[in-house]
């Protein structure tokens, strides 16, 4: 699953660890969802894209039903 | 167990890991100072023994706590690493084991497994990230 969040998180000017101790997860929990070595669940997908104030579709994208259109 | 934030988790863990690792080194150091495998009793010795046992218990129990309650990447990767390590424990104690029973080898110091899973769950949980792998 690919994402835009560190595009959003340039745009908020956060670092990893900031990004990482807003959702109280480790800098590396934030690497790996980044680089789409790790796929959140819903809970943290949810999180992340509320902290961004857009929906999971805006911030995720499953390659079949949505692009990055938001990018 | 239920998951509370990875900074959460960590402060509890560090709050049982630490003193546990001071009290082994401490009651370490207090048996070898006490015991002398001639004229020790045995009991005093076994209680010895024990005590050095628990911090080491105490700290394993605190690793899976914290496994429990930080965060779901981190958790799961340590618990691969964890599972990985076990299962290379496991089976050199097996390889061993049956090298004792056909008598190939002679003698094997149990202590050295413990230490030797630790080794193994280390290694299986840091090595995948130096490879570019992830959980």
């Amino acid at each position: 699953m690919e994402n835009i969040i560190r595009t959003l998180r340039a745009e908020h000017g956060w670092s990893q660890a900031a990004l990482a101790e807003k959702l109280d997860v480790s800098r590396q929990s934030v690497n790996a969802i980044e680089t789409g070595k790790y796929d959140p669940s819903l809970p943290l997908a949810f999180a992340i894209a509320r902290l961004f104030g857009k929906t999971i579709e805006e911030v995720f994208f499953d390659g079949v039903g949505n692009q990055k259109a938001a990018e | 167990m239920a998951q509370v934030g990875f900074n959460a988790a960590k402060k509890r863990y560090h709050r049982i890991f630490w003193p546990a690792m001071a009290a082994y080194v401490a009651i370490v150091l207090t048996g070898a100072w006490i015991v002398d495998k001639e004229t020790t009793p045995k009991w005093i010795a076994g209680s010895i023994a024990v005590a050095t046992a628990i911090p080491v218990c105490i700290a394993l129990w605190a690793i899976v706590r914290w496994m429990s309650e930080t965060d779901e990447y981190t958790r799961i990767k340590h618990l691969k690493g964890f599972a990985r390590g076990a299962a290379l424990t496991i089976s050199g104690v097996f390889v061993i084991g049956f090298m004792q029973l056909f008598e190939v080898i002679d003698d094997f110091e149990v202590f050295w497994v413990g230490p030797a899973f630790f080794l193994a769950y280390g290694l299986a949980t840091c090595l995948p990230d130096l490879f570019g792998k992830t959980v």
